[in-house]
């Protein structure tokens, strides 16, 4: 009956306008064949691909493929299902390149097949779990997605909305005319590469599986990572080299995958607030401030103006040292070896700053559903000025030593051009799309927190290039401590308390729902969102990585380009390997 | 070549030295304790600490060991800093095989220790321990450990290669139970071609 329910839904196009709960301005049903189609006219109108999330119902798998606007601030989600016996979707590889890795994964974490995808292989995992799906719900632990979203909760779609018109459209327009070919072993066969692109594989060799020969015998194949100075982490790049020109360059992930969305799954929601100081650690509080946000809108919780106040600060400072080892990392890699000890020394100030509120110098756990777990101590507010002050005093060095300096405007200055088109494809955002030129923002295109009431900049340059990114960064420190002195003023005025009255103790449980919130990290959009179906744990946690998307256009970002800049340009992509892989 | 299944532990034996004499071993374990070669083996978190070690507040020169090496060939300590997935243990035990002994290992922070906040029933993805792979001299407790933990690792490495610590100890802390003559205990006896590491 319930399973008739959700198709019907689907056939009949309803939609949920759920922006306050689910932080989606509109969300579209539609039936499965008619993806491609709704893809290709999303990326005509301007929308940029966030993510493609799988939620594993009682009715079957959804899809949900979420896409934001950058000037309309226009979230929008397309849903679909496909029932458990031939889950299956068709691939919008080809019309979103960034969709590739957002497939693989979820191929990775779930038993589903996309078709035609270009390269069904494993992600995330490593080849031998092929045949397991980590995040599969067994048959008795699946729920209903009306005990997710309760029925009375769909209601008519606005129909002046483009996606709702031509979505009505596309479902009268084609009925049942391409039929899906769901075959789950397609996955992992790659049936239209040339033989003779293909390696011969020698059993056991643990570095060659996805190798592919070229045609012309003198090409190289590099392999960089998975330990890599330059990499930052753990990523690897399988590069095909031509002399010192890059062919094709690979990023080949998941070696530090760390289960954390298996992990929402199996700790209830207070458990799993350790964990967003994990994700990405050189910009913990921006996920956990995410994470919070979204299970705030799920239990429908109003934070203190003053915790709001000290979210704000300790993210923006938080921001900086993020940025500052960004800055000192990369200048690492193009080859200067001082810049870092600057950088970390105005860095060791921020963290023995927060040190004090949060307890730990990098992986903070400081946010809590309701607000903070502890008020900023009476000299808080005079030591982050002095601090700031002291960086703001420092940047004009940074400038004048590094930013200025030939031989780094060299390396950068019209390396890796990334132009808004590319970003829209794959997704980019944060400052790798700012330096295209976009002024897209989350902070400022749809404020959370207290971030409406203050006066800020977003810097953007138009070079498309590493330089412009590089810049975006730097123009950005002196933006957060704008932010942060404004926000210490009015911190003097908010004594409203650090956390709300009756704050969600341990055993907390939220009403079933799904809330999706987005923050501006220091990478760029970090989105995440979270099912509930009443109980202690959350049904689904979908964590939303910038780096995830900035790092997928890598690959075409970096084609042609000599081995010395694609490793500029993968420092100026500000790279975090663990919140790549989650 | 590394083998496949992930859980296949290290080749450790080494060969025995070419002058076995005991004052000779005893000068070259100092040199080799006062000039130690960290590769650069950032895995994930705990990576950042050690790079915070390196640089000028916590100054590991200090201690003689801020040559961080990218290549596994140059070094002879492997820092594990952060998780081990099951996806990159077969490289770190290519890794270990690739440095020249004598080689210490130190396992940084708990993910590296036990798998730390990643331990949880039914994980799939992670090294419970980098011990299981290869043999691990000290291991530094912390989510992440503070560099003032790493450079007391650092020291306990030194310690275990010359059979003496020699820095002294924070004010207010005991020195450990087993003393510096237990020290001796560990370490094999004179003639023996292998300081840090045994074959094991
Ligand atoms: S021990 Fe903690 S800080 Fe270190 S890698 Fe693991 S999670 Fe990160």
């Amino acid at each position: 009956m319930r399973e008739d329910l959700i198709f019907s839904y689907e056939r009949e196009n309803r939609a949920v306008v759920d922006d306050h709960v689910s932080g989606q301005g509109c969300s579209v049903y539609m039936d499965r064949t008619r993806l491609a189609d709704a893809a290709a006219m999303m990326l005509e109108a301007g929308y940029a691909l966030d993510d493609i999330t799988l939620l594993d119902v009682s009715e079957g798998i959804q899809g949900q493929y979420r896409f934001t606007h950058w000037d309309k601030q226009d979230r929008v989600t397309i849903r679909t299902i496909a029932p458990h016996d031939e889950a299956c979707f068709p691939s919008i590889a080809g019309v979103y390149p960034g969709a590739d890795w957002h497939e693989r994964e979820n191929m990775d974490f779930y038993p589903v097949n996309y078709e035609d995808h270009p390269n069904p292989t494993p992600l995330l995992l490593p080849d031998d779990m092929a045949e397991e799906h980590p995040l599969e719900k067994r048959e008795k632990d699946r729920v209903s997605y009306f005990d997710i979203v309760p029925g009375q909760k769909f209601i008519e779609c606005d129909s002046d909305h483009m996606l709702c018109s031509c979505a009505l459209n596309l479902h009268s327009a084609k009925k049942d005319e391409f039929p899906l070919r769901c075959i789950p072993e397609l996955r992992f066969k790659q049936p239209d590469m040339p033989a003779n692109m293909r390696l011969e594989v020698e059993d056991g060799d643990f570095y060659s599986k996805h190798f592919e020969t070229t045609y012309s015998d003198d090409r190289l194949v590099l392999n960089m990572g998975p330990q890599h100075p330059s990499t930052h982490g753990v990523l690897r790049v399988v590069l095909e080299l031509d002399g010192e020109y890059v062919i094709r360059a690979e990023p080949v992930l998941g070696y530090i995958h760390r289960m954390h969305e298996k992990m929402g799954e199996v700790k209830t929601f207070h458990q799993y607030l350790p964990n967003m100081g994990r994700v990405d650690y050189l910009h913990a509080l921006a996920w956990n401030h995410a994470y919070c946000l979204a299970v705030e809108k799920l239990a429908d919780i109003e934070v203190p103006r003053r915790a709001e106040l000290i979210r704000v600060i300790t993210n923006e400072l938080n921001r900086l040292s993020s940025h500052l080892l960004w800055w000192g990392a990369y200048l690492l890699d193009l080859g200067a070896f001082t810049p870092i000890m600057y950088a970390f020394e105005d860095r060791e100030r921020i963290m023995d700053l927060l040190q004090v509120i949060t307890g730990s110098r990098l992986t903070y756990c400081y946010f809590v559903f309701g607000g903070v777990t502890c008020d900023v101590p009476g000299d808080f507010a005079e030591r982050t000025r002095s601090i700031v002050h002291t960086l703001r005093d420092r940047l004009p060095m940074f400038t004048a030593l590094v930013t200025e300096n030939l031989i780094l405007r060299k390396r950068v200055e019209d390396i890796g051009v990334i132009d808004p088109s590319m970003c829209r494809r794959y997704g980019a955002t944060g400052p790798v799309l700012r330096g295209a030129g976009v002024a897209y923002d989350v902070r400022m295109n749809s404020p959370y927190s207290v971030y409406d009431e203050l006066d800020f900049e977003i810097p953007v340059y138009d070079g498309h290039d590493a330089m412009s990114r590089y810049m975006v960064r730097m123009d950005e420190m002196a933006e957060s401590i704008k932010i942060i002195e404004q926000a210490l003023d009015l911190l003097d005025g908010a004594d409203d308390g650090h956390i709300i009255k009756k704050a969600p103790n341990a055993g907390f449980t939220p009403p079933s729902g799904e809330a999706y919130a987005a923050v501006e990290g220091a990478r760029g959009k970090i989105g995440v969102y979270v099912a509930s179906d009443g109980g202690k744990k959350p049904y689904r946690v979908k964590l939303r990585a910038p780096g995830f998307s900035n790092l997928s256009l890598f690959a075409e970002c970096a084609q042609g380009t000599l081995l010395a800049d694609a490793v500029s340009i993968l420092g100026s992509l500000d790279l975090v390997i663990p919140e790549i892989d989650r | 070549m590394a083998p496949q299944n992930p859980l296949t532990p290290a080749v450790t034996t080494v060969d025995s030295a070419m002058i076995a004499s005991a004052p000779v071993q005893k000068v070259v374990d100092l040199c080799r304790a006062m000039s130690l070669w960290p590769m650069t083996f950032g895995l994930a978190c705990c990576a950042i600490e050690m790079m915070a070690a390196g640089m000028a507040r916590f100054d590991m020169a200090r201690f003689g060991a801020e040559v961080f090496r990218p290549s596994p060939r140059q070094s002879d300590l492997m820092i594990v800093a952060g998780t081990v997935s099951k996806k990159m243990a077969p490289a770190v035990v290519r890794l270990y095989e690739q440095m020249p002994a004598p080689k210490w290992v130190m396992a940084l922070g708990n993910c590296a220790i036990s798998g730390g906040p990643f331990k949880f029933k039914g994980q799939y993805g992670i090294i419970e321990g980098v011990d299981q792979l290869v043999p691990v001299d000290v291991y530094v407790p912390g989510c992440p450990p503070r560099p003032e933990g790493l450079l007391e690792g650092l020291f306990q490495i030194q310690e275990k290669i010359t059979g003496r610590r020699w820095w002294p100890l924070p004010e207010g802390f005991e020195p450990s139970p087993a003393g510096p003559d237990s020290a001796e205990v560990r370490k094999p006896a004179s003639g023996e071609p292998e300081t840090g590491k045994e074959g094991s």
